[in-house]
């Protein structure tokens, strides 16, 4: 005798199938976009309460463990605070001579942005995609395409963009994605170039066409040109790892070891600067 | 209907887990195990194609949702192993802890295939290069190891929830 549910398990399979099929063809559409955010804004509160509680269950155990090397790094960080204390009146003097010097010579000083600091409450739950979420969103200020840079052993280093924005949260594209393209340069050699993110097939970025003319060498560091709109120029990306360059062609390649350490990226800091108009120029992107 | 709560604790906890920093510190060369797949899993085998394919697409929906990519990629995907995990687990269920791995490193491989094929179609092609890699084969290797731990832990739960 046949089994009804067998057929009732194909037809389930079918409807579901289909569902998922049409939410992919339309993924670019305004309606999709539209729902996915929605959807996301409802689902933030839950995933932000079970990841909250996870990391206090992780905290609380390495807490724990920690203790005793907490105490010491303590002692350490009160006297690096006692040194900062002292340095930090001889840096405004220098600062206040620096701008007068400025003014003098006629250089404009380099804009600066204000920066709302974000906490990561959460990443992608799937490796494929490496989009982090941070605590703050509209009501922050926050708009998409804000450039993310945060600082790690005390360097500023580009962590991405918002790429979407809730009230009370915000999705970043890390510079690694492989939809992620910044106008980036060489440090040294100024020779400028277009970094595009790799991931998920790699971590690295691929910095890409660089005058062949250039002399690149590993190490070499690699900022933001402040071409492209988005970023503010000269925020260190990270390093040279590899350089390939081909027999024929006007450009070469080279491959590059974001600054940014993804695995412990606790804090990262929003630069309120709006994206240029001309970056909406080929882009059905306005917000 | 109590049995499948358990299942949707635990997947929720897997998705929260995988959403956190410490999933990337478990892992191996940029590979850690699946907790969701293996989950999504284990309830196939125990509920039968049905209730392996709807929790599969709920699951899928809001890891999309949560991930902010494509809609639709990893509901298909899970669906598709929910159901198919279901059907085969009436004939290999509690029949070897050998065959559970196997299967899970099976259903593994075929997730990135279902991915990969429909990466093609929908994303760029750079991210065929992904599931193409050798990450996909210790990815598998890992579900399959955890899943018989995971199994006795769930099971035990469900027969307590039952009681």
């Amino acid at each position: 005798m046949e089994n009804p549910f067998r057929h009732r398990a194909l037809v389930v399979l079918a409807a579901l199938l289909f569902v998922s099929f049409t939410l992919m063809g339309f993924s670019q559409s305004r309606v999709t976009i539209r729902f996915k955010s929605v959807a996301y804004a409802v689902a933030y509160p839950f995933q932000y309460s079970g990841v909250k509680s996870i990391t206090f269950v992780k905290d609380f155990f390495s807490s724990l463990k920690n203790n005793k090397y907490l105490k010491k790094e303590l002692a350490v960080t009160r006297s690096l605070l006692e040194e900062y204390e002292r340095t930090q009146h001889e840096f405004e003097e220098i600062k206040r001579e620096n701008e007068r010097l400025r003014k003098l010579i006629g250089i404009q000083s380099e804009l600066e942005y204000e920066t709302v600091i974000a906490e990561v409450v959460a990443k992608s739950p799937q490796n494929l995609y490496k989009t982090i979420i941070v605590n703050r969103g509209k009501e922050s200020g926050i708009e998409r395409w804000m450039p993310v840079v945060a600082y790690q052993d005390g360097t500023k280093c580009v962590v991405g963009k918002v790429i979407d924005v809730q009230p009370f949260s915000s999705r970043i594209q890390p510079l690694i994605d492989q939809s992620n393209y910044i106008g980036a340069m060489l440090k040294a050699t100024r020779y400028s170039g277009l970094l595009v993110g790799q991931s998920p097939v790699s971590e690295q970025c691929l910095l890409q066409y660089i005058d062949r003319r250039a002399d690149i060498a590993y190490g070499d560091i690699v900022v933001t040109s402040g071409m492209g709109g988005i970023f503010p120029k000269g925020i260190p990306i990270g390093e040279v790892v590899s350089v390939s360059k081909k027999t024929y062609g006007i450009f070469q390649e080279a491959m590059v070891q974001p600054t940014v350490d993804f695995g412990r990226l606790e804090e990262v800091y929003i630069i309120t600067k709006r994206v240029t108009e001309d970056y909406f120029s080929d882009r059905e992107l306005r917000p | 209907m109590k049995r499948f709560v358990v299942f949707v604790i635990f997947v929720a906890l897997a998705v929260f887990f995988q959403s956190t920093a410490l999933y990337d510190k478990i892992g191996i060369r940029d590979t850690a195990p699946d907790f969701v797949l293996i989950i999504v899993c284990i309830a196939a085998f125990l509920t039968g194609p049905v209730g392996g394919e709807v929790l599969g697409f709920v699951t899928g929906f809001v890891v999309d949702v949560l991930s902010g990519g494509l809609l639709g990629l990893f509901a298909f995907t899970y669906t598709l192993v929910g159901y198919g995990v279901g059907l085969l687990g009436k004939r290999v269920y509690g029949k070897s802890v050998l065959i559970t791995i196997t299967l899970l490193f099976a259903v593994t491989i075929i997730k990135a295939a279902i991915l990969t094929m429909l990466a093609a179609i929908f994303l760029k092609p750079g991210y065929f290069g992904y599931f193409m890699r050798g990450r996909v084969f210790l990815e598998a290797v890992m579900n399959g190891v955890i899943t018989p731990v995971l199994f006795v832990i769930i099971t035990r739960i469900q027969m307590r929830v039952a009681e």
